[in-house]
């Protein structure tokens, strides 16, 4: 019935399964570059178009992307990208303050965390002591606590400091990093564990030989070998804090409110400038975007490795 | 190593019956040598513990304590009038559970009923749907993008870097621009009607779809993590297996049945713990996506306590919700666990 | 330079419900200068003992003395020691020069020149100049050996400590470097003390070898003491390649009584054994082997099963029973599987266990034996 040349022989087989993944693949890439492809496509356009029923899916239609490429027609790729979204947005809301906001609240939990996942997790990899288990536990255990339930009594305790005493910690840096450094800690202190697992003990051990105290090894020997690993964690840590909006809508408004909270200004009761925060969003992510690509391989190994050896 | 564990091993049931040693040597170290406790430690244990003094310490005001005082003021009246000085609220004893959970007392459960406990409850139901939806929609995507990029071919450091950004970039970011595309006008409804499949746009953030529309959006930004967890699995599987079950006869789907499934058991284990708690008290993508006033079909129990609570000054009631939230947290993971320990005590484990 | 005393040392590893002695009541001195190697199957306590020694573990019970002065609590870093390490431990960070000066620069107050100076001594020692400005990943292994070697050197410790350092090499590399660090420590005359799980590296280069199992001491003494004298049934089999022949025998009338043979002994070495369960032992290459049927008054007949050329020498396996005997022949050995032989044993090159405890009753007498001019013949008595 089937010609000859039709069946289905192994190395068809192979290739049909091959061009299949590949299909499969392509159609991966497209379901996850689309939203941030789109993001920069729509911070990129004249706020007018934006909203209309428009569907174009570039900024340029094939015929101007054909002039512009052969013909270097440069000015018609000016006309249709319009920069206005990303001069427009530092006045529709206070966004620069929001992400300076971000970046001292994200940049000191990173450093505050790192330093306390980086001994915890040191002595998590390297030692055992009574109580290790429960100790461990206990950091796994705070992974399933919903937010609310610490930020209710959290809520309570700053507004107690700050009408009883005279210190003031709502809306202040140092009261949402302190919270921040604690809730990443736990899984800093993890991922760390693992990178510190990967290195001998036997390089500190040759460095109390050499004349190091226990400390002296961990930072000068240890620590510099850990570098990478240290590098993925902080990231995380940025991320997480940088991300964070429960504690933020709550403990960190005013001043010193971030960037993940200040974005939804550009919702107004009237318009949402969609343009802006897709402007402003860009802004934010391509610098994430290229950092991850520069430590992806440390990163993606700390993740993993901390899940696959439980 | 494997021998002198073994050594070892046969060692301890000679060793164990003896007198265990006295240390002679106690290395002085300052005020800690008065407890008794502390003197008994290694010079190394007593090293850890001091490296992890400040992450406890950290851990114990943050998380132990308000655990503790989340449980204590869930079983007093804290409204607005006792917000700075709650202690002097009144001992309500288990009055807002009954209150949420529509207990009127414990013969008959779930009768008597209020406003507020029902769309407690509702919320309750959202979040478990929620969470399933989430852990399923990213198992697939992840499964199948971890298994696509396990094929060798050109370019996979690029492809796999690819995919791992709808996680990298700030989820806060990617859920605006989902509620972008979500919008009457937003993409998707503009792609939809292009292409046909409807005659007018969707609603994706109000009413039925909402659910759907929220996992979705979260599995985007989640997806990556699982399909890195399944890939790592997948690499350290050793090849032998795959040779041996094809000189067994298996094709393609046999091995991935038979070889692949099972040694991926361990990690999916984690990764399928990990996503259910992980979206069960996820705030940021319900309240990215759908704001102050979401959906009833969409309003997860999380979302719902927040805006409860804060909204109304009802911080004891938010307590019991809470509380109830994390139990339900904790039963899960309990459940799951005995389930999977079960699994391997039967031998059907990796 | 120092002698390094250790007393009575125990080490205990204790955790919740369960505590293993790695190191159990042992008694040994290094002397001033010193090549001791610490031998001993995997699990032993030789790493456990090195590392007492050098203040990484803690000991649990016991004293280390370094010459007169007690070390049993202090630092690490206060010991004046030196260790090389089984995976050279090379900081990855640092050159081959910062791996070998940071040590200097931890433990001393020399300037920044006078350090250089040492390190350049000692790299010329090793003869490594010319790595000194690369890093560990750019050296063979070999070479990290070496980098490893300078940086203990270059302190000039009291003591040295190597944990199994030649067993990452491979083996051509390996015997160069067993000359060589012999060599180099008896040009710098620091006593040393080397952990090794290789009885060719203990049998090679100790001065004395300490041989431990389960924690416990079986022997010190020198190679061809407890090679020829083992103290017990544990380090007769733990020495030598092939290992020792072992027999269970009994003792009757002045005569070894196995299943297959009775051996006649003189009366003199027994009514020396401490008991009549006794096991027999004779090394491989001290069993003669005979294919003449005139089978003499305590020839053992056995089956050859296997022959193993070696080229130089031949081993051959034989069954004495259901017991298994390997016999070393020099040259080319003349009988095939499955012959029939008789094999023989002068009964100065025997040794006799207690079968309970494994203690020595009798070891080989070889210089009995060699005054005898043995042609191999076996003799009645």
């Amino acid at each position: 019935m089937i010609p000859e040349e039709w069946r289905l022989t192994q190395d068809r087989a192979d290739f049909l399964f091959d061009l299949l993944s590949r299909g499969v693949l392509g159609l991966f890439i497209v379901l996850a570059l689309f939203p941030i492809y789109w993001m920069v496509m729509i911070s990129l356009r004249n706020p007018e178009e934006i909203g209309t029923s428009d569907p174009s899916y570039f900024v340029l239609s094939l015929d101007e992307l054909r002039t512009v490429v052969f013909e270097g027609d440069l000015d018609l790729l000016a006309s249709e990208v319009d920069f206005a979204n990303y001069v427009d947005m530092w006045d529709q809301i206070p966004l620069l303050e929001f992400y300076v906001n971000s970046l001292i609240i994200a940049g000191v939990t990173t450093v505050l965390a790192l330093a306390v996942a980086i001994l915890g997790g040191y002595a998590f990899s390297r030692h055992s002591f009574p109580g290790k288990r429960y100790i461990g536990g206990a950091l796994l255990a705070t992974q399933m606590i919903p937010g609310v339930l610490i930020l209710l009594p959290m809520f309570l305790l700053f507004i107690w400091i700050q009408t009883e005493t005279p210190f003031k910690v709502v809306d202040t840096y140092h009261g949402i990093i302190f919270v921040y450094m604690t809730f990443t800690v736990p899984v800093a202190i993890w991922m760390l564990r693992g990178f510190f697992d990967s290195i001998p003990a036997s390089m500190e051990e040759a460095a109390r030989v050499d004349g190091c105290t226990r400390f002296q090894a961990l930072y000068r020997v240890a620590l510099p070998m850990a570098a990478p690993g240290i590098a993925a964690t902080g990231m995380f840590v940025f991320l997480t804090a940088f991300n964070e909006v429960l504690f933020a809508g709550i403990l960190a408004g005013g001043e010193v409110t971030p960037f993940s909270i200040g974005i939804s200004r550009f919702q107004t009761q009237q318009t949402t400038y969609w343009g802006q925060m897709m402007a402003a969003s860009s802004v934010a992510t391509i610098p994430i975007i290229i950092l991850f690509a520069l430590f992806q391989r440390p990163i993606v190994e700390g993740l993993t490795e901390g899940g696959v050896k439980q | 190593m494997a021998g002198s564990n073994f050594d070892i091993r046969q060692r301890i049931s000679a060793v164990t019956d003896r007198v265990p040693a006295v240390r002679k040597h106690v290395p002085s170290l300052g005020i800690g040598d008065r407890l008794p406790f502390y003197r008994r430690l290694s010079g190394g244990q007593r090293f850890a513990y001091r490296l992890l003094l400040p992450a406890l310490a950290a851990m114990t005001i943050v998380h132990f304590i308000p655990i503790l005082w989340g449980l204590t003021i869930s079983t007093m009246g804290v409204d607005l009038t006792y917000a700075s000085h709650w202690y002097d609220a009144p001992f309500v004893g288990l009055d807002h559970f009954r209150y949420v959970l529509g207990i009127e007392n414990f013969d008959d459960v779930l009768v008597s009923d209020t406003v507020v406990g029902e769309r407690y409850r509702n919320a309750l139901k959202n979040s478990v749907i929620f969470s399933v939806g989430t852990l399923v929609v990213t198992y697939v995507l992840g499964l199948t993008a971890a298994l696509v990029l396990n094929q060798k071919f050109k370019g996979r450091f690029v492809a796999r870097t690819l995919l791992l950004l709808p996680w990298v970039a700030p989820v806060v970011v990617s859920l605006y621009v989902w509620r972008m595309m979500f919008t009457q006008q937003g993409i998707i409804n503009q792609t939809l009607l292009t292409i046909g499949l409807i005659d007018e746009p969707m609603f994706f953030l109000i009413g039925d779809n909402s659910m759907w529309a929220l996992i979705f959006a979260h599995s985007w930004t989640q997806f990556p993590l699982v399909m890195i967890f399944l890939y790592a699995g997948l690499q350290s599987i050793p090849k032998q297996l795959y040779e041996a079950a094809a000189i067994d006869g298996a094709g393609r789907w046999g091995k991935f049945r038979y070889v692949t499934m099972p040694q991926l058991k361990p990690v999916s284990a984690v990764i399928v713990l990990l996503m259910l708690l992980w979206t069960m008290i996820n705030y940021t993508a319900p309240f990215v996506l759908l704001g102050g006033a979401p959906p009833k079909q969409a309003n997860v129990a999380i979302l719902y306590i927040e805006n409860y609570a804060f909204g109304n000054s009802q911080f004891g009631r938010g307590a019991a919700m809470s509380v109830v939230l994390f139990l339900i947290a904790m039963v899960m993971a309990m459940v799951y666990y005995r389930y999977l320990f079960d699994d391997e005590t039967t031998g059907a484990g990796a | 330079m120092s002698d390094v005393e250790l007393d009575q040392l125990t080490k205990v590893y204790q955790s919740s419900d369960e505590s293993v002695t790695a190191v159990d009541d042992l008694d040994l001195t290094v002397e001033d200068g010193e090549f001791l190697v610490l031998v001993g199957p995997s699990g032993c306590g030789k790493s456990t003992t090195l590392r007492c020694i050098a203040g990484l573990e803690e000991v649990t019970e016991g004293a280390i003395r370094f010459g007169d002065t007690e070390v049993t609590d202090d630092r690490p870093k206060d010991r004046d020691i030196a260790m090389v390490f089984q995976n050279y431990a090379l900081y990855p960070h640092m050159t081959a020069r910062q791996n070998m000066e940071f040590g200097l620069k931890m433990s001393t107050d020399l300037s920044k020149e006078e350090r250089a100076d040492r390190v350049d001594d000692a790299a010329s020692t090793m003869g490594i100049e010319e790595l000194l400005p690369d890093k560990p990943k750019a050296l063979s292994g070999g070479q990290q050996q070496r980098v490893a070697l300078g940086r203990a050197i270059v302190r000039d410790p009291a003591v040295f400590l190597m944990d199994e350092p030649l067993s990452n090499l491979d083996a051509k590399l390996r015997a160069q470097m067993r000359t060589e660090l012999q060599e180099l420590q008896q040009d710098l005359g620091v006593t040393t003390v080397y952990v090794t799980h290789d009885q060719t590296e203990a049998m090679t280069m100790g001065d004395r070898i300490a041989i431990l199992n389960h924690g416990e001491l079986q022997q010190v003494g020198t190679p061809l003491e407890c090679y020829h004298q083992p103290a017990n049934q544990f380090v007769a089999g733990f020495l030598g390649e092939p290992t020792m022949n072992f027999l269970e025998v009994g003792l009757s009338d002045d005569a070894l009584v196995h299943d297959e043979f009775v051996l006649p002994i003189s009366s003199a070495l027994a009514d020396s054994m401490g008991s009549s369960e006794l096991v027999l032992g004779i090394r491989p290459e001290d069993v003669i082997l005979s294919t003449a049927d005139d089978a003499g008054d305590g020839a053992i007949p056995a089956t050859v099963t296997v022959v193993e050329p070696m080229g130089d020498a031949s081993n051959v396996y034989v069954d004495v029973g259901t017991s298994s005997v390997t016999v070393s022949v020099e040259g080319h050995a003349a009988v095939n599987p499955g012959d029939e032989v008789t094999l023989a044993v002068d009964e100065s090159r025997l040794h006799l266990f207690d079968r309970a405890t494994g203690e020595s009753y009798k070891h080989s007498d070889v210089e009995a034996a060699a005054l005898d001019d043995a042609d191999g013949a076996v003799e009645a008595p």
